[in-house]
């Protein structure tokens, strides 16, 4: 089974990350509401942020609806993602509203053949310390591109059997020789 | 660091080419949308630039690195976008368009001269 290793970056895969909307958002400013914005990171908990993305700002709401999209090349079993959300303050330091802090592992692949294969999922906001109070949630929806061969119609369950190959590139930088994934087309 | 010299064996980093050696290069390829190639920035030490044929034009975008929580970073929006190194940076423009005209597609070969 050597499928993957040509064209794909060994065991990297594309994940689409739909941020929908914050609900119910903690409110910081003692005059009127927050102005939100969510940043979505990247990160290898050893090597630290790889990516960092930033949705627009919405203005004066504690319901923001960004309905923003991004796409990522990530490792599933090595990386994680973190959405953090902000108030944005002009004069200030933005003030924190919340987080989400997710393993890659375990999210679906779309079924292109499925017209509504998997809906979005409300997390909820945490705090990052003692002193963060936060509130509410913030809805998103991750999914992986089935790989990109087009043949690969079987999802969920070759990403739970780990083929041998994929720890291999954990080991090294190699990974970044390997030539540039071709992108599926659409 | 390492995030600052990583890129150099990638196929579409062309190294200390001129602006106008950057134009030629992608003009000879061309025209696709989303040809590129990134170069070291001639007026700009330690910047990069990311050179992009989109739309019957070819633009420069100015790479930036700046410091983040003591991490050096890279960004071509003003950070709004930020990368550990330009290999994240490639990746994220092939998948995603940002502020950019077009998603990268197709990178420039080097041609010996």
């Amino acid at each position: 089974e050597v499928r993957g290793l040509s064209t794909q970056q060994q065991g990297s895969r594309i994940l689409r990350v739909k941020v929908f909307a914050g609900i119910g958002l903690a409110k910081k400013d003692i005059l009127g509401a927050s102005d939100p914005y969510a940043r979505v990171s990247l990160y290898d908990p050893i090597n630290g942020e790889l990516t960092s993305v930033q949705t627009k700002t919405i203005k004066k709401t504690l319901d923001p609806k960004w309905n923003e999209e991004f796409y990522f090349s990530v490792h599933p079993k090595q990386h994680r993602l973190l959405f953090e959300v902000f108030d944005e303050n002009r004069l200030t330091r933005d003030d924190f509203l919340g987080q989400v802090d997710v393993p890659l592992q375990y999210f679906p692949t779309e079924n292109p053949d499925l017209e509504t294969p998997f809906a979005f999922r409300d997390f909820l906001l945490l705090p990052r310390s003692y002193k963060s109070r936060v509130k509410g949630h913030l809805r998103l929806k991750m999914t992986y591109l089935p790989n990109s061969n087009g043949e690969d119609d079987n999802t969920e369950e070759s990403e739970e059997s780990e083929p041998s190959w994929e720890i291999l590139d954990q080991q090294d930088i190699n990974v970044h020789q390997q030539q540039l994934p071709l992108l599926p087309s659409g | 660091p390492l995030s600052h010299t990583i890129h150099r064996t990638q196929p579409w980093f062309h190294g200390r080419i001129s602006r106008k050696v950057a134009h030629s290069t992608i003009e000879k390829q061309g025209p696709v949308d989303g040809l590129f190639l990134l170069r070291d920035s001639q007026s700009n030490p330690k910047t990069f630039v990311l050179t992009l044929y989109c739309q019957q034009k070819i633009r420069h975008f100015q790479i930036l690195p700046s410091e983040d929580n003591g991490q050096l970073v890279f960004s071509l929006d003003d950070g709004n976008t930020k990368f550990c190194d330009l290999i994240q940076l490639v990746e994220f423009y092939l998948l995603n368009r940002g502020i950019l005209p077009c998603k990268l597609k197709h990178h420039c070969s080097q041609v010996s001269l």
